[in-house]
This record gives structure tokens, sequence and C-alpha cells, in this order.
């Protein structure tokens, strides 16, 4: 038995598995953030790469409406106040500092929809 | 505050009406946006009926007037009347001078007639031989309108269209709601049970909070970015005037006001789009026979995906 070309095969494979690993967690790595409006912008490119036959006219509430049909791990509710804030922020005149999490949360689960 | 009178109301124009609830939620809304609504659909569909209802909820004087084909504008607007005992001419007030106006089936009058009615929407006030006199505040039309295929009907031509802020077309019910329909009019209809909700001060009040409604600059170039796409489409003649974005704009406001928001999001311009601007466009004689069914609001309907809003 050649030993030499197993250890080769070996670790070619290893390299390969940690090349994989590497890639696939650079995907599903986000952006930093440190505000609600920087999450729902992160949300936004993520909408736009992960599910490019969106129309561009959609609002984000239709977005929403279109995103929960793909039965994504993500808690609704919280989502819901976050978007509450973050419209009082964007359209009114308050708002804007909010739990983000389950933004970020949206944006990991839509960007794995690629 | 807003939103808990809405749904006073709408508890009330329920108790003889069946099933209208979106489009009453429509006519108040455009009450609330200062507008005029066109309410079309086939004879027979609960126009007036709900017209009656929604201003007995309102507690507001309603008068409504018959459209016929002989009519003359001061059936409407009022005219001067020889006083014998005063030796004078005196002003009588037309049925105009009401805060809800019932003009049922107004294309079966003579443009004239029309052109009186629209201009006193307009101006909220009337001028006869030199005389001017205010109408009561507020004050809203509620035009209904047979459809055009019928016989004896003068269409409203795209000027007089354009004063109406809203069209909301009242379509047949679906057959659990007409047999509910049916059941209510065992007996007759008795309106004493309808009760007013809210006072006329109150009403001024929650016209002025729409008002107030916070619109962001963004917003307003979404809505003007609509209207340019809308104008500049090839398949219309005529897109929508800057009345008519005027008046989609407040309508926006007062959907938010009624959702409990104190700002307009681009959902309340899209939700209303259809009801405030289709009724104003005018396809091309060629987009027309290619069948764009139903007509404009399918142009509408494309623009929306097409125009980004702000997000």
């Amino acid at each position: 038995m050649n030993w030499t070309g197993v250890l080769v095969g070996a670790n070619a494979a290893l390299y390969l598995l940690l090349a994989y690993q590497l890639i696939h967690a650079r995907r599903l790595q986000t952006r930093r953030v440190g505000n609600l409006r920087e999450a729902f912008g992160v949300l936004d490119e993520e909408v736009k790469r992960g599910i490019p036959s969106l129309p561009p006219g959609r609002t984000w509430r239709e977005v929403v409406a279109e995103v929960k049909r793909k039965d994504l791990q993500v808690d609704w509710v919280s989502f819901g106040k976050s978007m509450d804030a973050y419209e009082e922020f964007r359209y009114g005149d308050s708002g804007g500092s909010a739990d983000y999490r389950e933004v970020l949360k949206l944006a990991r689960e839509v960007k794995r929809l690629k | 505050m807003i939103s808990s009178i809405s749904s006073r109301i709408l508890d009330q124009t329920r108790k003889v009406v069946v099933g209208r609830e979106a489009e009453t939620r429509l006519i108040l809304e455009c009450f609330l946006a200062r507008g005029h609504v066109l309410l079309e659909g086939v004879p027979g569909i609960s126009k007036t009926l709900l017209a009656r209802a929604f201003a007995r909820s309102l507690g507001l004087e309603f008068k409504r007037v018959q459209f016929t084909p002989d009519m003359l504008p001061l059936d409407i607007v009022g005219g001067f009347i020889y006083n014998q005992a005063k030796n004078s001419f005196e002003f009588r007030k037309g049925p105009v001078f009401t805060n809800i106006l019932l003009a049922d089936e107004v294309n079966r009058a003579p443009p004239k007639v029309q052109s009186a009615l629209l201009e006193a929407m307009q101006e909220l006030q009337v001028t006869v031989e030199g005389h001017t006199e205010l109408l009561p505040s507020p004050m809203i039309v509620l035009g209904t309108e047979n459809p055009i295929e019928f016989q004896g009907v003068y269409p409203l031509p795209e000027g007089q269209l354009d004063r109406f802020t809203m069209r909301v077309v009242f379509s047949y019910q679906p057959l659990d709601v007409e047999t509910d329909v049916l059941q209510r009019n065992l007996g007759d209809i008795d309106f004493g049970v309808v009760e007013p909700v809210v006072g006329l001060s109150e009403l001024r009040g929650l016209i002025e909070e729409v008002q107030n409604i916070k619109v962001t600059r963004e917003m307003l170039g979404y809505l003007a970015k609509l209207g340019q796409a809308m104008r500049t489409d090839p398949r219309l003649d005529l897109g929508p005037s800057p009345r008519a974005l005027v008046q989609l704009l407040h309508c926006a406001q007062a959907r938010a006001a009624l959702e409990g928001r104190s700002f307009i999001i681009p959902d309340d311009i899209k939700a209303r789009s259809d009801v405030v601007l289709a009724h104003r466009l005018r396809l091309t004689r060629e987009a027309a026979l290619k069948g764009l069914v139903p007509g404009p609001s399918k142009v509408i309907a494309e623009m929306l995906e097409k125009v980004e809003p702000p997000r």
C-alpha cells in the first residue's frame, strides 16, 4: 500500500472540507450593524440578492408578507415590533431604537434562500 | 382616537347595511380627506342605503337629490325667488347646502347641472347672479353613477370626474352575504336604529388631525414619481393631474390616521392609488382595443410594481 498517496489524498480532502466550511461561514456572515436602520439596510441587500424576482415597487410590508410564506425560522412577533419602530423612524419623526436581532436573523435566513 | 370612531361608525352602518365595510371605510376616509366620492354600481346594490346610514351615523345634515334629464342648475344650488311681501328677491338655498349630499344618478343630469354641482364641490361656495353663499363645513358629495352602458345617461367628462376624490365600485355580494341581505330585508328597514356616534366639533377635530399626519419629502417624491411614470406610459392618453396626486396624498393621510399612525407609509399610497386614480385616467384607443381589462387599473398596478418606494 502506498501510504504517501493515502496521506496526500486525506490531506486534500481535509483542506477541501476546510475551504468549503470557510466559504459557507463567509456566506452566512452578516455585516456588523449598530442600529435598526443599518439592520434594515442589511435585510434590504439580502432581499434583493436572495429574491431577485421580487418587483422593485414592493414596500417593506409586502416584502415581509412574501418572505413569511417561505417558512423561515424567525420570531415574527419580535420582528413586527422592530418593523413598527423602523417605520416610525423612517417615515415618522421618532423611534429608531429597538431590538434589531430578529431583523438580522431574517437577513441570514433570506441569505440561505440563495 | 380616529380608529375607534371608525369602528363605531361601522357598527352603526352595519345595523342596516349588510357587508359593505370596505366601502364604508373608503367613504369615511374620503370624508376625513375633505373629498367627494363617486359611488358606481348597478341600481339596487345598496349605494343609497349606505349613504343614508353613513350620514346618520355621523349625525350630520343629509339631503338627497335624484338627478333627472330635465333638471336645471337652480334645482341644485338654489336661486332668487321674488318675495311679494317684501317686494324684493331673496336667495333660496338649494339642496347643495348640507353636510352630506347624495347626488343620486349624477350622470342622468344634463351637463349644465353636473357642472353647477361640481363647481360647488370644488369651491365649497355657490355664486348666483353675483351673490355668493358659503356651503356648510364639512361638506361631502356622494354621487352615485350608473355604468355608462345604461340608457339615458350623460357620461361625466374628465374634468368633472377629476373633482371626485374617489370612485368606489359596488360589486355584487358573495352568496352568503346576499343571503344575509335578503334576511335583513324581510321586514322594513328602520333608519332610526342608526345612532349618531360623533359630533360636529369632534368631526372637525378629526379632519384637522388628518391634515397633521406627517408626510416626509421622500414620500412626496415617491408620489410624484408615480404620477410622472403614469403620465409617460404610452398606453394612457391622460395621466393623473396634480390635483389627483394631492387628493391621493390626503387619502393616504386619512388611511394612516384610521390605522392609528401619525405618519404615512408607502403602503397607504399604494392601497389608495386605484380608487383615487383609476377613474381619472384614460386609455389610448389602441390600448382599449387590446383589451386592457379592467382598464386603467391594470396600468396603475403595473406602475406600483415598477416604481421603487422609499424603504
